[in-house]
C-alpha cells in the first residue's frame, strides 16, 4: 500500500510526531511508501530544506531498519524563482521529490496561495518550466470561507465555516486556470470531500465531452474520514478532535463519497495523516488527526462492501504508481493491530459501529 | 606505374606508412623538378578524360584551387561546388546522397571538406570512387599534413628524422596540427615544442597519442623559448568558426603573447610555416615577417600544388574507371554500436505501471532527461503508448512503449539527450534482448547528426574503443555494464577501419 498524502511533522513540530515514529507506524500499518506534504516547520520550499529532510528521513529509516519508501512534495509559493527551485528539485531529485503541492486555501502552515491571479501565475510558471509531474492541490476557495461562522464551543460549526461551495469553486478555478496556462502535468485534487467536486472534476457537467485537447490529467484522492465520518459527530466539545480541513461534511455527503469510491470515480485513497497532540486539538483548535492506524480497517471495510482485491490494490497502490510514474514494490504485509494507541486520541473511535455507511 | 595510392581513399594521415609518405614526397619532388626545369606540360595528358569533383561545404582557397590546378596541369577536368549555397544541400540533402550523386556523375575522384568530424570517412564509405579528405571539422586534413611534410622534406634535403618543430596559434580547434603532428610521428627522434594559451593548447588526447607513437612533446613558456630550440615554427590560425561564443576580441587578447612578429624571430635561424589563411584582424603573423627570410609559408603553399598533383597522379594515373550501378552497401544502413547485456530472469512480477507484452523498455535514462526524451520520441502522436516511470528512490527513469523496434534515428534522439540508454526488447512478456546503445561522445561527430543517418560504428584499437568516423576514443561509462560484457563487446569489434563491402 502507498499513502500519497501524509504529514510527518518532526523538526519544529516534533512534539506532535517525529519522522521516526511516523515512518514506524506507517510501516506497521502495512504501508510500503508514504509521500509527505511540504508544510513542515520549516516548510519544504527550498532545495536545502528538502535535502535536510532526505537526510533526516533516511536516518530515521536506517535507525528503524525498515525499507519504507519516503517521498516528498516540494511546496510552491507565488514567487517564480521559488517555483523554479521547486521544479528543479523535482527534476533533479525525482522520484524522491514526487511532485509539488499548492495550498489553494489556507490550512495548517502559512503556505496558502489564495488569490486566483497568483494561482494562475503558478500554473503559467509550471507550464513554462515544462513541469510534467503531479501538482497536488488543497482546494478550498478562500473568498467563500466564512470564518465568522466558526464557534469553538460548537465544533460542528466548522462545516459551515468551510462550506462545500468553497471546495467546488476552487476545483473549478484550478481546472480552468490549468487549462488556460496550458499546464502539462497531473492536477491532483487532494482529499476531495464533496460529490459535486468529484463530478466537476470528472467533467460530468460539461455538455460536450472533452476531445482530449487538454494536455493535463486530473486525479483525486479520498480520505477514509470523508467517507465515514460526518459533521454531526462534532456536536460536543470533544468534537474538536475531529476538526480537519476540508471539514467533515453533514449527512448524507460521506455516504455519497463512499458511493463515488465504489463507483470508481476516485483515483486513490489517501489518509491525510496529520497528527496533533490532544492539547493542540482542544486548546489551539488545530485541524487534522492521525490516519495511519485506521487505513487497514478501511481497506477491510471496502472489501466487505464488495470491492475486489485487484480494485483495492489499484486504489491503494497501482493508481498512485501510474499517476506519479514511480514503480513501488507491493509487499502485502498484514497490519499490526492496536496502532491507534500510538497517538493521544483516535478520531475513528467516533465511528458508530453498527451503522452501514453505504446505504443511502 | 604501380602505386600504393591507386584508387585509395585519403582520409587520415595515420592510414599512411613511413615508406608511403616518403614515396609521396619523392613524387612531389619530381613534380617540383618538372616545374622548376620548365617542363610543367610534360604530364599534360596523364589524366586526360579524368574528372575531379570538389565538394566544399566549408570555405576554402588553397585546398580547392590547388587540387584544381593539379588536375588542370595533368590534363583532367574538375567540377563541383564551393559553399552549399546553390546546391540541394539547402534542401536538406544528406552527405550520403550528395556524394552518391557525384559518383553517378561519372567523376573519378572526390575532394571534400565538411564541418563535421568523421564526415569524410562516411563519404568514403558511401562513394565507389576514391575520396580525398580536404578537412573534416576539427579532425584531420591529411593532404595539408603531407604538403607540410613535403615542404620540410624539400627544405631539409630529404631528411625528416630528428626534426625539431614548434607549434603555435590554435592547437586545439584546428585539424592541421593534428594531421601534421601525426604525420611526423612516423619519423624518428621528432621533437615538438609548443607555446599557447591553455584554451588554445594541445589537446590532451593528441599529446597522449603522440607520446604513444614516440614523439617528444614539450610545452614551453614563451614563443621565443620555442624558437630557440626548433628549425621550423608551424603557426596556425585561431579557428574562430569552431569556438561558438568566443569573440574575436577575446582571441586577440589570448594571442597577444603568441603572435609571430619580428621580435619573436629575431636572432633565430628558423623557418615559419603556416597552413594559411592568416586572419588579418588577429594577424597571428605580423605582415613584416612576410618580407624576412624566415617566411616559408608561400613556398609551402606552392608545395601544396606539387603534392596534390603528385597525389592525383599516383591515384588516377592508370587506365580504367569505376562503373556506377546506383546501389549502396547494405551495411551502411545499420550501426554496430549495441553493447549486449545479460538478461536477468523474469523479475517483472509486481509491476504496477503498464505491463507490456510486446514492445520496448528504454531504461537507465539520466535523471532529469525523462521529459526531454519522451518529447523527442513523440510516441503518443505517432500512435504508440508511452509510459514514463521511475523505480522508487532510484534516480534513473525509464520509458515503456508498445513500439516494437526503435529506429536508429529514435535511438540517436534518446542517446543525444541521455547517453548510453539500455534498450530492452520485450516479446511475449519476456525481455528478448537487452543492449546498451552507444553513440560517439564527440559533439562534432557526424554520427550524432540525426538527419545524416550515419550508422554509429566503433572499432577496437587494441584496448581503446574508437569511433569509426571521427576516430575519437570512446569510454563506456554505463555503471551496470560488467567488465565481462565490455570485453565481450570489444572483442566483437573489428580491430581496424575495414572497408565496406560492395554488393555484387
Amino acid at each position: 500500500m502507498i499513502d500519497p498524502h501524509v504529514h510527518l511533522r518532526d523538526w519544529g513540530q516534533a512534539g506532535k510526531e517525529t519522522l521516526r515514529h511516523g515512518l514506524s507506524v506507517a510501516w506497521r500499518a502495512g504501508l510500503d511508501a508514504v509521500f509527505e506534504m511540504p508544510n513542515t516547520d520549516p516548510p519544504l520550499l527550498s532545495r536545502d530544506a528538502i535535502l535536510r529532510r532526505v537526510e533526516d528521513a533516511d536516518a530515521a529509516r536506517a535507525a528503524l531498519g525498515i525499507p519504507i519508501v519516503h517521498g516528498m512534495y516540494a511546496g510552491v509559493t507565488p514567487v517564480p524563482r521559488q517555483i523554479e527551485e521547486a521544479v528543479r528539485a523535482w527534476k533533479d531529485l525525482f522520484p524522491r521529490v514526487v511532485g509539488l503541492k499548492m495550498f489553494a486555501g489556507h490550512s495548517t502552515g502559512r503556505m496558502g496561495i489564495v488569490d486566483p491571479r497568483e494561482q494562475a501565475l503558478v500554473y503559467r510558471t509550471l507550464a513554462a518550466l515544462e513541469f510534467t509531474g503531479v501538482l497536488a492541490v488543497h482546494c478550498e476557495k478562500e473568498s467563500l470561507l466564512r470564518p465568522s461562522d466558526w464557534d469553538a464551543s460548537r465544533p460542528a460549526s466548522h462545516a459551515r465555516a468551510r462550506p462545500p461551495a468553497a471546495e467546488v469553486a476552487s476545483v473549478d478555478d484550478q481546472k480552468k486556470l490549468a487549462a488556460k496556462a496550458r499546464f502539462r502535468g497531473t492536477l491532483h485534487v487532494c482529499h476531495v470531500s464533496t460529490p459535486w467536486a468529484v463530478d466537476l472534476l470528472r467533467g460530468k457537467h460539461e455538455e460536450t465531452p472533452r476531445d482530449g485537447e487538454e494536455a493535463f490529467r486530473v486525479t483525486c484522492g479520498l480520505t477514509p474520514h470523508h467517507a465515514l465520518l460526518d459533521a454531526a459527530l462534532m456536536e460536543d466539545k470533544e468534537g474538536l478532535l475531529l476538526k480537519v480541513n476540508p471539514p467533515l461534511r453533514p449527512r448524507p455527503v460521506p455516504a455519497l463519497m463512499m458511493r463515488k469510491l465504489l463507483d470508481g470515480d476516485i483515483d486513490w485513497i489517501e489518509t491525510d495523516h496529520a497528527p496533533h497532540t490532544r492539547a493542540d486539538k482542544l486548546e489551539k483548535h488545530a485541524s487534522g488527526f492521525p490516519g495511519f492506524a485506521f487505513l487497514p480497517r478501511f481497506v477491510t471495510l471496502l472489501s466487505e462492501q464488495g470491492l475486489s482485491r485487484a480494485r483495492i490494490e489499484e486504489l491503494t497502490h497501482g493508481a498512485v504508481c501510474r499517476a506519479f510514474g514511480i514503480e513501488i514494490k507491493a509487499s502485502h504485509r498484514p497490519a499490526e493491530a492496536g496502532l491507534e494507541k500510538e497517538y493521544e486520541f483516535d478520531a475513528f473511535a467516533f465511528l458508530p459501529r453498527e451503522t452501514s455507511h453505504t446505504s443511502s | 606505374m604501380s602505386s600504393s595510392f591507386r584508387d585509395r581513399d585519403i582520409i587520415s594521415i595515420t592510414d599512411f606508412s613511413r615508406p608511403e609518405i616518403l614515396e609521396l614526397c619523392a613524387a612531389g619532388r619530381r613534380m617540383e623538378e618538372l616545374e622548376k626545369s620548365g617542363r610543367r606540360n610534360s604530364l599534360r595528358d596523364a589524366l586526360k578524360h579524368r574528372t575531379l569533383s570538389y565538394m566544399f561545404y566549408e570555405p576554402s582557397t588553397r585546398t580547392r584551387t590547388s587540387f584544381n590546378t593539379g588536375m588542370r596541369e595533368l590534363g583532367g577536368r574538375y567540377d563541383g561546388f564551393s559553399g552549399t549555397e546553390g546546391t540541394s544541400v539547402m534542401k536538406n540533402e544528406t552527405v550520403r546522397d550528395t556524394v552518391t550523386m557525384m559518383c553517378a556523375n561519372h567523376n573519378d575522384v572526390i575532394v571534400m571538406r565538411h564541418p563535421l568530424d568523421g564526415s569524410l570517412q562516411w563519404a568514403a564509405d558511401v562513394a565507389n570512387i576514391p575520396v580525398i579528405n580536404g578537412g573534416d571539422g576539427r579532425n584531420e586534413h591529411p593532404t595539408q599534413a603531407l604538403l607540410d611534410v613535403l615542404t620540410i622534406y624539400s627544405m631539409r634535403g630529404g631528411r625528416l628524422d630528428g626534426l625539431r618543430v614548434g607549434f603555435g596559434g590554435d592547437l586545439s580547434h584546428g585539424r592541421t596540427v593534428r594531421s601534421l603532428s601525426l604525420a611526423l610521428s612516423h619519423f624518428d627522434g621528432v621533437t615538438i615544442r609548443w607555446a599557447a594559451e591553455d584554451f588554445l593548447g594541445m589537446p590532451a588526447d593528441l599529446v597522449q597519442l603522440l607520446a604513444e607513437r614516440g614523439v617528444t612533446v614539450e610545452r614551453e613558456e614563451t614563443v621565443r623559448d620555442v624558437m630557440r630550440q626548433v628549425d621550423f615554427y608551424y603557426m596556425t590560425r585561431p579557428q574562430l568558426e569552431r569556438m561558438p561564443g568566443v569573440t574575436q576580441r577575446e582571441i586577440v587578447a589570448m594571442m597577444k603573447q603568441y603572435r609571430i612578429d619580428l621580435e619573436k624571430i629575431d636572432g633565430f635561424d628558423v623557418r615559419v610555416l603556416h597552413p594559411l589563411p592568416v586572419n588579418s584582424e588577429i594577424a597571428e603573423i605580423d605582415y613584416r615577417v612576410y618580407f624576412t627570410p624566415a617566411q616559408a609559408f608561400f613556398s609551402q603553399a606552392e608545395h601544396g600544388i606539387f603534392l596534390r598533383k603528385a597525389l592525383l597522379h599516383e591515384m588516377l594515373g592508370h587506365d580504367g574507371y569505376q562503373r556506377y550501378d546506383g546501389r549502396l552497401p547494405t551495411e551502411l544502413g545499420e550501426g554496430a554500436n549495441r553493447l549486449p547485456r545479460r538478461r536477468r530472469g523474469d523479475k517483472r512480477s509486481g509491476m504496477f505501471i503498464d505491463k507490456i507484452q510486446d514492445g520496448t523498455v528504454i531504461d537507465h535514462l539520466r535523471p532529469g532527461t525523462l521529459r526531454a526524451v519522451s518529447d523527442a520520441l513523440d510516441l503518443e502522436n505517432r500512435g504508440y503508448s508511452c509510459t514514463t516511470a521511475t523505480i522508487a528512490e532510484k534516480p534513473n527513469p525509464f520509458i515503456k512503449t508498445n513500439l516494437r523496434e526503435l529506429s536508429e534515428r529514435d535511438l540517436k534522439r534518446i542517446a543525444l539527450l541521455s547517453p548510453e540508454p539500455t534498450i530492452n526488447t520485450v516479446r511475449n512478456g519476456q525481455v528478448a534482448e537487452k543492449v546498451v546503445y552507444l553513440l560517439c561522445a564527440n559533439t562534432n561527430c557526424i554520427t550524432r547528426t540525426i538527419n545524416e543517418d550515419v550508422p554509429p560504428r566503433f572499432y577496437a584499437d587494441r584496448e581503446t574503443i574508437r569511433c569509426r568516423y571521427c576516430r575519437r576514443p570512446y569510454v563506456v561509462s554505463h555503471p551496470k555494464v560488467s567488465p565481462g560484457e565490455l570485453s565481450a563487446y570489444r572483442a566483437s569489434l573489428p580491430s581496424s577501419i575495414e572497408p565496406v563491402r560492395w554488393p555484387g
